[in-house]
């Protein structure tokens, strides 16, 4: 029982994580670079679904038939020589995996039922609150990086490679007066001087866990939109100081309201 | 009467027919919690971190699934493929030589922190001495291939790629070598990580050994249970790391850059606190390289791919309490301990 519904959990398992590529939900999750090993991974979930279905080449042996085989491997039970010991009953009759077996089953289940539970959605202004935003100049004293910033025209910059050239910058004034054209959600920071609020973004190295937010301080007549909205901005950039740190800042021209976009991050 | 009434309600809590029920209770909470339009104030902040910590747990375990799949897969060949008596002639006799080569094996096998916890634990069983698994349990997160290569594409060839492997070496060789006076197996392994007496996989060399195919279906079942065991402490550790992500500040922390002890326990503090792979946590390091110390950021990397909360976890499937404890206090110890004295005494 405890077999098949071990193989039942990784089914599903497998299956979630196709479903979140089918449906273009990944990059919710994670940076789509590591498309490749979460095709693997959901591939190899679904195989070891299928050898704990029974769905395997190897041939079951009798259990407990009393030929001192593991009954899950057909292997010679090498590794119970001292491990039966310690519990006192002898593991050759039974599977190894009920013990704890349910615990582990919820365990494993628990991305499947938070993803029931919980409707699936993007990081957004929410956790910038929590993760602080990244104000600090990525540049390390005579370090040689091959993150160089980007030649992009202005207007094709995005919120990333804005804040980048902004640090690499050995004088940020040259970026003064270019026009910027991003798009971002809202973040509001108490910071901030009155009609001013942030366009942000978050670079996602590896998946969300490593989540940074980004941000350029945005100044505009306009009422300010409602926290946590998708924005486009276009206008003007000069530089702002929050703290110590210089941080660009546009002259808003005009700043449109969009839906969120398909790839809510940005990539180093 | 009453006899009867209280086998019966304790039937029905053995039947896990209560448990059911509270869990059923959690779970529509949690689900109205998420879902319910117009929260008032403080519910609609619990609902934006439920939230975050949703995605953030999902996010790391679609990420850290191929890891934990490879390392447990790599498992599986090490259990039926490698014979015991071959590994320990492989195995350096001296302990000096031995955590050298525990270290460096991550060279060999490039696991980063999810997926080197079952392919030690099958060492372990393998025979494998109790140091020079450490020394490699340590050192291999951070001293693979990928890693190096994602470090020096960060800083380039400088002092923090070097002093990165270096010191990553040094702890972990200490470490094992901690291991290595008179530790025995039975008192710091759990019995599923205790070595095997006799029989093992001498099915590699044994006249009857099966035929290839069913070898191979073997590696896979044995990695089936093997990812579910693991597994499960990766998910308890990927909770922890996801709802410490939603619930404590990371800017406090980013707010302790200055000062040469604090801005190192600071750092320290937030690579346990993040659980990021090792594989990309120089680009994040990177971030915090302007307004931090340098020796904090190199106590990031060193310590950051050593000991998580993810990794607390999953060290507690193979190592009983007291060895967990020993596992992050001495790395702990070492790194601040090397991050301080660079602050103090280089002028990186």
């Amino acid at each position: 029982m405890t077999r098949a519904s071990r193989g039942l959990v990784l089914l599903a398992l497998g299956v979630l994580i196709l479903q979140r590529i089918w449906a273009g939900t990944l990059v919710w999750f994670v940076n789509p670079r590591t498309l490749a090993l979460t095709w693997m991974a959901a591939l190899g979930l679904i195989a070891m679904a299928g050898s704990l279905l029974g769905v395997r080449p190897v041939r079951r042996l009798a259990v407990g038939a009393g030929d001192g085989r593991h009954p899950a491997t057909g292997l010679p039970a090498g590794r119970h020589g001292l491990h039966q010991d310690h519990s006192g009953h002898d593991h050759s009759g039974h599977d190894h995996a009920a013990a704890g077996g349910y615990y582990s089953l919820v365990v494993l289940a628990l991305p499947l039922i938070m993803a029931l539970l919980v409707p699936s959605k993007p990081l957004d202004g929410g956790a910038v609150a929590n993760k602080g935003l990244n104000t600090a100049r990525p540049l390390v004293r005579d370090a040689v990086t091959t993150l160089k910033r980007t030649e992009k025209p202005p207007e094709q910059r995005n919120i990333l490679e804005w804040v980048r050239n902004f640090n690499y910058a050995a004088d940020a004034s040259v970026y003064a007066g270019q026009s910027a054209d991003v798009t971002g959600f809202t973040y509001f920071d108490t910071r901030l001087a009155p009609g001013q609020f942030i366009v942000a973004r978050y670079s996602i190295s590896c998946c969300v866990a490593d989540a940074m937010a980004l941000g350029m301080v945005v100044q505009s007549d306009q009422a300010a939109p409602v926290g946590n909205a998708w924005i486009r901005v276009r206008g003007p950039v000069s530089l702002v100081k929050i703290g110590d740190q210089p941080m660009p800042l546009i002259k808003a021209v005009s700043v449109d309201g969009i839906g969120a976009p398909a790839d809510p991050y940005l990539y180093p | 009467m009453i006899i009867e009434m209280f086998a019966r309600m304790h039937s029905i809590v053995t039947n896990g027919r209560v448990r059911f029920f509270f869990f059923a209770l959690i779970a529509s909470g949690v689900a109205l919690l998420a879902r319910a339009p117009n929260l008032p104030g403080g519910l609609a902040i619990a609902s934006s971190r439920l939230h975050v910590f949703s995605t953030i747990f999902q996010g790391i375990f679609i990420e850290a699934v191929p890891f934990l799949l490879l390392g447990t897969i790599a498992s599986g060949i090490v259990e039926v493929f490698v014979n015991r008596d071959e590994l320990a002639r492989y195995v350096p006799r001296d302990a000096l030589r031995g955590v050298l080569a525990g270290a460096v094996l991550g060279f060999c096998f490039p696991v980063c922190e999810c997926g080197v916890v079952p392919l030690v634990r099958r060492l372990f069983n393998k025979g494998m001495p109790l140091h020079v698994g450490v020394a490699f349990l340590l050192a291999a997160p951070a001293l693979n291939p990928i890693v190096i290569v994602s470090t020096y594409t960060a800083f380039g060839l400088g002092p923090v790629l070097y002093a990165r492997i270096g010191l990553t070496l040094i702890i972990s060789m200490i470490c094992g070598l901690a291991f290595s006076f008179g530790a025995r197996p039975e008192r710091v392994l759990l019995p599923a990580a205790w070595p095997v007496l006799a029989g093992g996989s001498a099915v590699a060399v044994h006249a009857d050994s099966p035929p290839m195919l069913q070898r191979m279906g073997s590696v896979v079942s044995i990695a089936a249970d093997e990812f579910f065991e693991m597994g499960s402490y990766l998910l308890v550790g990927a909770a922890l790391a996801a709802a410490m992500q939603a619930l404590v500040p990371q800017s406090l922390l980013l707010g302790l850059s200055g000062g040469p002890l604090v801005s190192v326990l600071a750092l320290v503090a937030l690579a346990v606190v993040l659980s990021i792979c090792s594989t990309v946590d120089a680009f994040i390091a990177l971030a915090f390289a302007g307004s931090f110390t340098t020796g904090s950021v190199l106590a990031f990397l060193v310590f950051g791919p050593m000991v998580d909360i993810k990794s607390i976890i999953m060290f507690s499937g193979v190592f009983k309490r007291r060895a967990v404890g020993y596992l992050v206090i001495l790395p702990l110890l070492l790194t601040v301990l090397a991050a301080v004295f660079i602050n103090l005494n280089l002028n990186w």
